[in-house]
Order: C-alpha cells, then sequence, then structure tokens
C-alpha cells in the first residue's frame, strides 16, 4: 500500500475515479441526444401521441443523465487547478482556453435549454420545444469536440511553442531554473492538431452506441414483458439504426484511430498489440495472450500472422519487398514505457466488446428485416444486456488512450521523420552512448533487428540536421545551430511524473479520493433508483397491474423463461 | 537553457501583430470580465444557494419546503454553470493564479463541490421520495448542504482577500512545515482560518440567506410570504452584523483594504444605499425592488473583493514580491485576445439562455400548488 504516500499516483487515481465516473453519462447523454431529435421531429411531423409519449419518457431519462453529467464536469474542471497545478500552469495558455471555450459555448447552451426541455412541456410550444432539443443536442456535441480537441493536444500537441514565463518583464526563475510555458502560436493547428479529428469521430460513434443501447436495452426490457410495446417498438427501431451507425462506425474510426497512433505514438501502439520485440518478419495480430511487463514478452498468445502489419500498413511489403514490421517496446527505454498490460487488456476488452455489439446489432437488423425480431426472445436478451458492454468499450477505450501514452502528460511529438508519409516513414532511433557523429540513425521497419540494442526512440531529446546531412542528438540546453534544422523536439512535452501539484499532501488526496467515492456512491444510488422508478413505471401514463418490481428481478424472470425454451412466442404480453 | 539565451529569444523575437490588437490592459480587462463571472455566479447561485440556507426558517413542513424546491429545481444547474465558466476563464487567463489558488484551497474546494453535489443528489432524490423521513432526510442534507458550501466559498474568498503563504513557485507553504514536527494533519484547512475570513464566512451566509429569501418572496406567494415577513428583521440584522464586524476586521488585517480606491468607495456607497433600500422596500411591499436591492448587495461585494486584490489575484503572506500578480499570472496577449473574442460573441448567447428560461418559468409557486398527499 506503499502508493497511498505518493502524492503523484494518489492524484492520479484520484483523476481515474472521477473521470471514469464522469464518463458514464457524457456518451450517454450525447447519443440519447441525437435519438431525441429524430424522435421529437417524427412529433413535430406527424402529431402522433406515441411520439410524444417516446419524447417524454426518453427526455426524462436524458435529464437524470445529464445533471449527473453536469454534477461530475465540474470535478473534474476544477481539479487541474487542485491536483495537477504544475500542469496546468505550462498548459494553461492552450489546454485552459479550450476548457473555457467549451465551457461557454457548449455549456451555458445546453444547461440554458435543458429547463425547458425537461420542464417546459406544457409551457412552450412543440416547435420550440423541437429547436431546445436540438440545442441541447447540439451543446453535448460541441462540448465533447472541445473536449476532445484539448485531450488530442495532450496526445499529438502541435500549434505551440515552449517559452521562458516573465515575472516583472524580466524571465522567471525558481530554484536557477527558468520556468517556461506552452505558448499558443497558431489556434487552429492546435485544436486541428493531427489526432484530434480521428478521436472526435471515434468519441461520437462511442457515444452513439452508448446513447442507443441504453435505449435498446430498456426497450428491449418493455418488449420482453410485453409492455408499452406502441413505445418500445418505436424507440427500438430509432435506436437499432443509431446502433448500426456507431458499431460500425467505432470499427471505422477505430481502425483510423490505430493508423494515426501508429504514426504518432508508437510506443502506445506496440503496448495496444503487445508487440514487445522489434522483428523483422510481419507483425501478427494478437487475438488472445497475456503481456508480462517482468518479462517483457507475451505469454499464451495465439495471433494472426501478419494481420497487425496488414492493418497498420496496409501491404505486407515494402517497396524492395521487405516485410514490414512493427517496432516494438524494446526500443523504448524503460522510464518511457506505459504500462503495457494494463494498455493492452484495455483495449483488447473493448475491441471485444465492440465486436460482440457488431455481431448484436447484426443479427439485430437482420431478425427485424425477417419480422422476427421481437419473438426472438434471446436476441432480445442480448440487446438487454448489451447495454454494459456498451459501457465498458467507451471506458476501456478511453483508459486505453490514457493509459498508453503515459508516462507523458504532453504527450512529445512525433518521433517519426516527416508524419506526412504516414506510417510508413522510417524511424529515427538514437543511442547516447555512442560517438557523436554514429548517435543517430534511421530504422525502416523491415530492416534487420538484430543490431538494434541500445537504440532507442529519441523522446525528450532533439535531432538535428546539419549542413552535411548528418544527424547527431543536441545535448540539453543547446541552441541550434547556424543552418542545422530541427527535426524532432522531444523538450516541447511534460511528464506526469512532473504535473501534480507539489502543494499537496498525500493525506489530503487521499481524503478527497475517499469524499469523491462516498459522493460517487451517493449519485450511483440516486441513479439507480431514478432509473429503475422510471423503467419500472414507464411512458404510458397507467402502470400495468404488475407488483412485481425492479430491473433486476425482471432480468432474473426473463433467464428464466428463456432456459425453458417453452411459450416464447407472445410469452412476455400480459 | 541558460537565462541569457532566453534574454537573446526574446530580444530578437518579432513583434506579433496580437502585441497591437491585444494591449497591456487586455489582462486587467480579463481580471474585470473574471468579476463579472464572480459575480453573475454569486447573484444566480447565490439566491438558490440562500434558498437552502433558509430552508428550514422558512418552510416549516415538508409540503412549504417543497415550495422551495419547486421555485428552484429548474434553475439552479444553470446558476452553477457560471461557476464552472468561471473557473474555465481563469484557467484560461491566468493559469498561473488558478494553479496556486486551487492547489492551495484544494480540500476547502473538495468541500464545496462535495456539498454542491449533494445539494443536487438530494433535490432529486426529494422529487422522487414518497416517505416522510426520506423527504426529511432530503431537506436536512440540501440545507446543510447549501450552509457548508456558502460558509467555505466565504472563508476561501476571505483568505484570498487578507493574502495566503505561497512560496516564490506560487506554491502553498503549510503553516508549521518548518517546525520540528512538520504541518498539522488539518493544515490543509487551517491556514485559511483566520478571525477575518471566518467572519467573511458568516457574512456570506447572511448574505446569501437574505438574497435567497428575496428571490423565494419574489416566486412564492401565500405562507412562504408570511413566514419570510416574519423572518426578515432577523436576517437582516444578523446581515449587518457581520458586515460591521467584517469591515472592523478588514481594516485591522487586510493590508489592501486600508487604502482608498474610487471602485472600492464607489462599491461600498452602492452597497450602503442598497442595503438602506431593501429595508424600505421591503416595508413598502415592493418584491422586485427588494431583490433588487439583495442583488445590488452581492454585486457591490464582489466589487469591492475585486478593487480590493487587484492588482493582485493571490497575495503571498509570506513576502509580498512572492505575490501572484494579473499581470505575471496572465496567458499571453494573443491567447487574451482570441478568448476575449470568443467571450464577447458567447456572452449575449449566455444571457439569452438565461432570459429564455426564467421567463420559461416565469410565475410564482405557492403552497397551495403542492398537491397534500405528495409532499414532493
Amino acid at each position: 500500500m506503499e502508493f497511498l504516500t505518493d502524492t503523484e499516483i494518489m492524484s492520479r487515481i484520484q483523476f481515474a475515479i472521477t473521470i471514469s465516473f464522469h464518463y458514464l453519462f457524457p456518451p450517454l447523454t450525447i447519443g440519447l441526444g441525437f435519438l431525441l431529435v429524430a424522435m421529437e421531429w417524427k412529433w413535430l411531423r406527424t402529431g402522433d401521441p406515441v411520439w410524444e409519449r417516446t419524447a417524454r419518457f426518453w427526455t426524462s431519462m436524458f435529464a437524470i443523465n445529464f445533471a449527473l453529467g453536469v454534477a461530475t464536469g465540474i470535478v473534474m474542471e476544477f481539479e487541474f487547478g487542485t491536483n495537477w497545478s504544475e500542469y496546468s500552469r505550462f498548459v494553461g495558455d492552450v489546454f485552459g482556453s479550450m476548457l473555457a471555450a467549451e465551457g461557454l459555448w457548449a455549456f451555458f447552451l445546453e444547461s440554458g435549454f435543458l429547463a425547458v426541455l425537461v420542464f417546459g412541456w406544457d409551457k412552450v410550444s412543440r416547435r420550440f420545444h423541437f429547436f431546445a432539443t436540438l440545442m441541447v443536442c447540439l451543446g453535448s456535441t460541441f462540448s465533447s469536440i472541445w473536449i476532445v480537441m484539448a485531450n488530442s493536444w495532450m496526445q499529438t500537441p502541435t500549434g505551440f511553442a515552449v517559452e521562458p514565463m516573465l515575472r516583472d518583464g524580466v524571465p522567471w526563475v525558481v530554484d536557477g531554473q527558468p520556468v517556461t510555458r506552452a505558448v499558443l502560436t497558431d489556434f487552429f493547428a492546435a485544436i486541428l492538431n493531427p489526432s484530434s479529428v480521428n478521436r472526435i469521430t471515434h468519441v461520437w460513434v462511442g457515444a452513439a452506441t452508448m446513447g442507443s443501447f441504453f435505449v435498446l436495452s430498456i426497450s428491449a426490457y418493455w418488449i420482453l414483458r410485453g409492455r408499452h410495446l406502441a413505445v418500445a417498438t418505436r424507440s427500438f427501431g430509432l435506436a437499432l439504426v443509431l446502433a448500426a451507425i456507431g458499431t460500425v462506425g467505432a470499427m471505422m474510426t477505430g481502425d483510423a484511430n490505430a493508423r494515426m497512433v501508429a504514426v504518432h505514438q508508437p510506443v502506445k501502439l506496440a503496448a495496444m498489440e503487445g508487440v514487445y520485440e522489434t522483428s523483422d518478419t510481419l507483425a501478427p495480430l494478437t487475438i488472445i495472450g497475456m503481456p508480462d511487463d517482468a518479462e517483457s514478452k507475451m505469454d499464451w498468445e495465439i495471433g494472426v500472422p501478419g494481420a497487425l502489419s496488414a492493418l497498420v500498413y496496409r501491404r505486407l511489403h515494402d517497396a524492395e519487398g521487405h516485410p514490414l514490421s512493427i517496432p516494438g517496446l524494446d526500443l523504448v527505454p524503460e522510464d518511457d514505457r506505459p504500462m503495457t498490460a494494463v494498455v493492452y487488456a484495455c483495449f483488447h476488452i473493448m475491441v471485444g466488446c465492440g465486436t460482440f455489439l457488431v455481431g448484436v446489432v447484426g443479427l439485430g437488423i437482420y431478425h427485424w428485416l425477417r419480422g422476427s425480431l421481437w419473438n426472438t426472445r434471446w436476441l432480445l436478451l442480448m440487446f438487454i444486456i448489451g447495454v454494459f458492454p456498451a459501457a465498458i468499450a467507451n471506458q476501456t477505450g478511453w483508459f486505453t488512450a490514457e493509459t498508453g501514452r503515459q508516462p507523458w502528460v504532453v504527450h512529445p511529438a512525433s518521433p517519426r521523420v516527416d508524419p506526412d508519409q504516414g506510417a510508413m516513414s522510417p524511424l529515427w532511433l538514437v543511442d547516447p552512448k555512442r560517438p557523436e557523429s554514429e548517435q543517430v540513425r534511421l530504422w525502416t521497419p523491415g530492416d534487420p533487428v538484430d543490431d538494434l540494442a541500445g537504440w532507442h526512440y529519441p523522446y525528450g531529446r532533439r535531432i538535428v540536421t546539419d549542413a552535411k546531412g548528418e544527424h547527431r542528438i543536441l545535448p540539453a540546453g543547446v541552441d541550434p545551430e547556424e543552418g542545422a534544422s530541427i527535426s524532432y523536439d522531444g523538450t516541447k512535452s511534460m511528464r506526469t511524473s512532473d504535473g501534480f501539484s507539489k502543494a499537496l499532501r498525500s493525506g489530503a488526496v487521499l481524503w478527497a479520493c475517499v469524499m469523491f467515492l462516498l459522493i460517487y456512491l451517493m449519485l450511483g444510488m440516486l441513479w439507480f433508483v431514478v432509473l429503475n422508478h422510471k423503467i419500472h413505471k414507464g411512458p404510458d401514463d397507467h402502470t400495468p397491474g404488475d407488483g412485481e418490481g425492479g430491473l433486476i428481478v425482471a432480468m432474473r424472470r426473463a433467464l428464466g423463461e428463456i432456459t425453458s425454451m417453452t411459450g416464447l412466442r407472445g410469452g412476455g404480453s400480459k | 537553457m541558460s537565462v541569457a539565451s532566453i534574454l537573446a529569444t526574446f530580444a530578437t523575437a518579432p513583434l506579433p501583430a496580437a502585441e497591437i490588437l491585444a494591449p497591456p490592459w487586455m489582462a486587467h480587462l480579463w481580471f474585470v470580465l473574471l468579476c463579472l463571472l464572480l459575480t453573475g455566479y454569486a447573484v444566480l447561485d447565490g439566491f438558490d444557494l440562500g434558498v437552502g440556507i433558509i430552508h428550514f426558517l422558512i418552510g416549516r413542513n415538508a409540503r412549504e419546503r417543497t415550495v422551495h424546491t419547486n421555485v428552484i429545481g429548474p434553475i439552479w444547474d444553470g446558476n452553477e454553470v457560471w461557476l464552472v465558466t468561471f473557473g474555465g476563464g481563469l484557467f484560461a487567463a491566468f493559469p498561473l493564479a488558478y494553479g496556486s489558488i486551487f492547489s492551495a484551497f484544494m480540500v476547502p474546494l473538495v468541500i464545496v463541490l462535495f456539498c454542491l453535489i449533494a445539494r443536487a443528489t438530494s433535490l432529486e432524490f426529494r422529487s422522487k421520495a414518497t416517505g416522510r423521513w426520506t423527504v426529511l432526510a432530503c431537506d436536512l442534507l440540501f440545507s446543510v448542504a447549501s450552509i457548508v458550501a456558502t460558509f467555505v466559498l466565504g472563508v476561501a474568498t476571505g483568505a484570498v482577500m487578507e493574502g495566503v503563504p505561497i512560496d516564490p513557485a506560487g506554491n502553498l507553504v503549510l503553516p508549521g512545515t518548518m517546525t520540528p514536527g512538520g504541518p498539522g494533519p488539518f493544515a490543509e484547512i487551517t491556514f485559511a482560518l483566520t478571525p477575518f475570513s471566518v467572519t467573511c464566512g458568516v457574512l456570506a451566509l447572511t448574505l446569501f440567506a437574505l438574497h435567497g429569501a428575496m428571490f423565494l418572496n419574489l416566486k412564492a406567494t401565500g405562507i412562504t410570504e408570511t413566514r419570510i415577513r416574519g423572518a426578515f428583521i432577523g436576517m437582516y440584522l444578523a446581515f449587518l452584523g457581520s458586515l460591521l464586524m467584517a469591515t472592523f476586521l478588514a481594516f485591522r488585517d487586510v493590508d489592501a483594504a486600508s487604502g482608498f480606491t474610487l471602485l472600492g468607495g464607489f462599491a461600498t456607497l452602492l452597497n450602503v444605499l442598497a442595503i438602506v433600500n431593501l429595508a424600505w422596500a421591503m416595508r413598502q411591499r415592493g418584491k422586485w425592488r427588494c431583490f433588487l436591492a439583495s442583488t445590488v448587495m452581492v454585486t457591490a461585494m464582489i466589487v469591492l473583493f475585486g478593487s480590493t486584490i487587484h492588482p493582485n489575484l493571490l497575495v503571498s503572506s509570506l513576502d509580498p514580491t512572492w505575490s501572484i500578480t494579473i499581470q505575471n499570472a496572465a496567458s499571453t496577449r494573443a491567447t487574451l485576445l482570441t478568448m476575449f473574442v470568443v467571450v464577447v460573441v458567447g456572452i449575449p448567447f449566455v444571457l439569452l439562455y438565461t432570459a429564455i428560461t426564467y421567463w420559461t418559468f416565469r410565475g410564482t409557486v405557492s403552497v397551495e400548488d403542492v398537491p397534500e398527499d405528495r409532499t414532493a
């Protein structure tokens, strides 16, 4: 339990707790927001009271999730200052402005109109209510754009410079060290950094999956029980369409993301796929396996030969016929490696959940088109439990992204020479122990690997190319000489261990963790009680005389009905 | 990098266009903007915190208290967004101050966050609860959380005015660090507790209670109105007492308060007029005038706070040269300018949404609207 007295580890744990709990809600509300707009649109066009009841019910569901998202979001914002003050001081000029923009543009929009959405049913016109729904949906989408852009800037930072900080006009020196900070030089380059578009789309499809499976799960439960059928089947249909977009989109954007990671964060990719050793053959795609960080190898590995190389490079051999391999963790000094087991496990859980959901949605559409969906009880049950893999995939996806870039809080820019060349470009490797003129070399996937001992990714170092075209490592604190061009600048980054608040004692952070766990327990209880109440009561004013209570009980019953395999047809109706 | 090479880089750096567009006083403009956001928060969340403070004083039974929760139910969420925006604005405009203030006040802030979330949770639970004791428990949690949050916010504001022990790097030095035993177990809280800051906490309580009562007076009719009228004198005197006490301690303990500033003088005058006007309006039963007066009072307090700490954001009580000033803590002028444009475009929309929400929920709530069998 040594970590309990380590302020950095405790601050990381506190952040992990608060953001994991927070992130249960935003994807749900973003996804549900898309569906609400569709439902209200249907109601506005048709005037059908069933659509009204549908929209009303899901709006009330939206409200509770949204409120929890806001409440837990406030904690996130303040935590940057309380626990990560060194980080905040370093990145405030860039990251802080994105966060503030989010607050002003998006947060107000959604919070302001949410009240109209939830409480205004009988107070405003249908048209205005639809407009309010649209605004809330737009607001939460804008919100996600700003937040993901800010996070992406931490992953693949661009559009900034690191400059000395001034105090009363002169450089500010603390303990003999000049204090520096990241300064915004190009706003659009910073927000449209190499990873932001890829990551935003992936977050959206994740949100679509989460929101749609929330609706699918509850609707499927009602259909199984034969209750609220009009509302349930309509909700199910709309949500199934969104779920199809979400799950298939998640595969496509996920692939694009992995290729982006291969270019900009090769260490993260190696950890995600459990590539410990660089080899000169094609890299297999591990399906089953357990990473062993202590031994730096994979246990019980079963993989598809060459599939990882094929996914990353879209071909197997370069122009000269060399096999395209994946650079592994052995090129990274131990201090610069993430916790591979965690990254690997989270990534594979996410992919596993996603694959399961694609299967369920595919079968759902098949049976829907055949008209047999409402009677396929085992599939409806899959839809009921599908909300859990959807939430787990969203969580583990972010775990992968955030643990994979450790030990950096602001990741160094890509160690590749030219990001425009994509994943095919060669890697810079350095070995500071060699004579100065031989310290830098290029390694292209497919090159022999038996002579790679001692060579590393140049994280935290700067490489210059002089006039003669020779490369060497620039020692820290030396400005590049005239005529030399900087190929890679690793000094523009921040380690997580430099980012936490130095003023904090670990005891205070531990206390804060306990306080937050307490409040999250309370919020979780509230969430469960409200949801259970609403699901049980349903969208209709009259509740069928059904004394039995609770989602869990009903699910157990549904399970029992399925194991008996009898009375499938119409068994759920009362 | 050596200091000399840094200076060299700086001397040769070309003058960016933003230098002309964003003059040096841009940082001070941001200080004013942040004060405005803080005022927005204090005025808006002030009354819903205030309703929580007087929850049991005004609402004598569950039905009466339901009037309170119905009044603030649709609006508290939007009000708290002002706090979020203030935090975000401070982060973007003055990252140094954001890091120093928030990390120094980490424990008080966690308490405030805990209370704000507990408030929200209890309001939600209350609207679902049916049992008598559950409703009472929710009411208690709601009221206690409002009281603690307001008090801690008041104490923190007072402590910032008075100065905090921060080192040259801007990090808090806990009292007792230099002693052999090290800082005490509660040093993260006790560093902020002084006679002045505690009085500020009480002042915040009495001010928000009064402000909350005036809002409730505006939005509720019937028995609630009568009860507010009955409790008014007590709340008014409690506020006056804590205000006088805080003023006295400010002149005694806060260095910056002794100097006269034009703005500070103006705010004081405004405050006095509003306080007198509040009592007068209450006598004449001018509900809107009462609410306006308490709004002006809250605003004047924030203006006084701002004019006292200006040109610092956080005073170091250890060495004045270690204080974090507006100019030193500011982001680059280009960022300040970009963010200023964002705010100038955004604020009218924000005000519009706020107006729409309040317009939608105009009208009053009375205890007669609450069904007898449904307390929530």
